[in-house]
């Protein structure tokens, strides 16, 4: 690589500014994360959900949402729908 | 002369770097294409394999978790006529040993047994000894007391005893309070590379998977013919799985069998932790590694796995050595080749970060687990590798320095657990 | 768990493309900085390609990261130059042991920050 034969002091400000945007740039993925978590929370270990469809949709939810310090109870959901899904269908 | 010697030790540990590196990166392509086979859906064992089980489960000062994980023993799909379950009140001076009474005095498979501070408090694997010498049944569990097991666990992990070739198990733990700060978190991240990838491609190539000392199962009859677990060394378990190994059995790894774990919530108690793994890993290095080289029961690939795993906890402060060597020696000598290994070393460096799961490890274990953010925390790992050159590099002192002097240096620091877990577990 | 794929036709590809950056960047740019690259293009290519998502934005992403990396190698040194010249040749130890350090450290996260994006494209998410 070519180097600049006479760094004025400009040029090193310059380039500090340069490398600390870079490294910077470089950890802020991480940052973001660490402030603002969007990331679902621990792997929840299937343990007696039962196999319906609708579990799909109920393992989406994250266990627990730091910012607002909601835990969502994804069971109550699970036996709500396992409930309904047993009921005969009273339109028919 | 002496640029002769540095730069032929800088090429060794060089060498050495690389060669975790291809380890790891094999262990990461391995676990990538098998589980696009779905091999995870093969079933080994029988199912319907249930010998009795006895369940151990060692408590020094455990008030804020110990009755969550008895309520889970008492919610175990495993018929309770085959279930004991052994809780070793280890010298506590808080409320553990009333809170399993009250359950020993509910469910007749719960046993517990007290020691008192004379007797107590001398480690994990004297507690587990104490619970060997009472358990009864066929193949002995052992789970730590601020671990929540699936409900099933005891099957999926019984089952693999099938095979009379197995004499150990090892399922998959998960960390419970990964929200809770940024330690945790970390912690997380060094438990995704280290069980989904780590773990399970040792089991999938037939190298040495590890035994972790709990969420897991050991023989009885092998656990009798090693004299249970040694007291002498702080990693009783790394010891017990190349005991296991070198008396001809293997350790199975069971992806499915999955168990919730408390991770330590301060770099204090991450020092503590990482620090007693530390030293009872080299402990166990000194112990095994010529055994291993020349064992008849191990195959080659086995052989070259097991030096790199027991030898593993001395990489950070080799890292350490050839950066010290490395400097100079930039200076002194400097050539393209040379150039290149110094570019390269760092690379090698992040083949093991963390709990020496390097990041490819831990962000192949992420996506395969359906993550999908956690791995912006990547980078930060490499915090935790420098901190842990810290650690390691003291505990080999401490260790040097125990065996000149002739002191005993099997200080048992215990993790100590806050109980915010059970707020993670949706009931 | 099961929605993983390997593409190995997606690997092949990344090879091929690995080849020829990897020929011209030992032509044209050379020295640590070509030796670098060449890692971060095996380890994208290798462990990126074979998962979920479009080739097309695997590609995108690996020309994203060889800039980065080709960017980061011309400044960093050019800023080492500059600090020996101003403050004196000590701060060249700097350089020598910070340099591959941080050029890891944009590799992991550029690496890390695809794993997202290929986890969440359209055309597939990793399993449990």
């Amino acid at each position: 690589m070519g180097m600049i034969p006479n760094p004025t002091p400009t040029t090193l400000a310059v380039l500090f500014l340069g490398i600390s945007i870079l490294v910077f740039l470089m950890f802020l993925p991480a940052l973001f994360e660490l402030k603002k978590r969007r990331d679902a929370g621990p792997r929840m270990i299937l343990d007696d959900i039962p196999a319906i469809p609708q579990l799909e949709l109920a393992l989406k939810i994250p266990i627990s949402n730091i910012e607002e310090d909601v835990h969502f109870d994804y069971v109550a959901v699970l036996k709500t729908v396992s409930i309904i899904t047993i009921l005969p269908n009273l339109e028919s | 002369m002496i640029t002769e010697i540095l730069e032929a030790l800088f090429l060794f540990l060089t060498a050495l770097m690389t060669a975790y590196l291809t380890r790891h990166y094999i262990f990461t392509l391995t676990v990538l294409k098998n589980s696009q086979e779905q091999k995870r859906d093969i079933t080994t064992g029988n199912s319907t394999y249930q010998p009795t089980v006895s369940i151990i489960i060692p408590a020094h000062n455990e008030e804020k978790v110990i009755g969550r994980i008895l309520q889970r023993m008492t919610e175990l799909t495993y018929p309770k006529d085959k279930m004991q379950i052994i809780v070793i009140d280890d010298a506590s001076t808080d409320n553990t040993g009333k809170i399993v009474e009250d359950y020993s005095k509910l469910f007749n498979y719960i046993e517990v047994l007290h020691r008192s501070r004379e007797e107590g408090g001398k480690g994990k694997a004297s507690a587990l000894n104490v619970g060997f010498k009472h358990a009864k049944n066929e193949i002995i569990h052992c789970f730590d007391a601020d671990y929540y097991p699936q409900r099933d666990i005891l099957e999926k992990l019984t089952k693999e005893f099938c095979d009379p070739r197995v004499g150990v198990v090892q399922g998959r733990i998960t960390v419970l309070n990964e929200p809770q700060n940024i330690v945790t978190r970390l912690v997380a991240l060094e438990r995704i590379g280290g069980y989904r990838v780590d773990q399970q491609a040792r089991d999938n190539l037939g190298l040495i998977t590890q035994f972790g000392g709990t969420v897991g199962g050991v023989r009885r009859r092998l656990l009798e013919r090693l004299g249970g677990w040694d007291e002498s060394i702080l990693a009783e378990d790394t010891d017990l799985t190349f005991r296991s190994y070198l008396a001809g059995y293997k350790v199975r790894y069971v992806h499915d069998a999955e168990c919730y774990e408390e991770a330590v919530e301060s770099w204090r108690a991450y020092w503590n932790q990482r620090y007693r793994w530390a030293k009872g890993h080299m402990q166990c290095a000194f112990k095994h590694s010529l055994k291993v080289l020349k064992s008849n029961n191990l195959r080659l690939r086995e052989k070259i796995d097991g030096l790199l795993l027991l030898n593993v906890y001395f990489m950070p402060v080799l890292v350490l050595c050839s950066w010290i060597i490395g400097a100079p020696l930039f200076f002194l000598k400097y050539s393209q080749w040379f150039s290149m290994f110094w570019t390269s070393m760092p690379v090698s460096l992040y083949s093991f970060v963390g709990n020496f799961a390097p990041f490819f490890e831990v962000g192949i274990g992420a996506y395969l687990d359906g993550r999908t953010r956690v791995q912006w925390l990547i980078p930060l790992l490499i915090f935790t590798f420098l901190y842990n050159i810290l650690v390691c590099t003291k505990a080999l002192m401490d260790l040097i320095i125990s065996k000149i002097s002739g002191r005993n240096c099997n200080h048992w620091t215990k993790t100590a657990h806050s109980g915010n877990g059970n707020s993670y577990i949706v009931s | 768990m099961g929605e993983y794929k390997w593409k190995i036709n997606h690997l092949i590809f990344g090879f091929c493309v690995g080849a020829i950056a990897s020929y011209v960047l030992l032509s044209y740019v050379g020295g640590e900085s070509a030796f670098i690259l060449i890692i971060f293009n095996f380890l994208y290519i290798s462990l990126i390609f074979p998962l979920n998502g479009k080739i097309a934005a695997k590609f995108s992403m690996l020309l994203i990261g060889n800039a980065i990396g080709l960017l980061w190698n011309f400044l960093f040194p050019l800023f080492a130059h500059a600090v020996a010249y101003h403050f004196g040749e000590l701060f060249n130890v700097l350089y020598i042991i910070l340099g591959p350090f941080l050029n890891l450290v944009w590799i992991v996260s550029f690496w890390s920050t695809s794993l997202t994006v290929l986890a969440n494209s359209k055309n597939g998410r990793a399993g449990t």
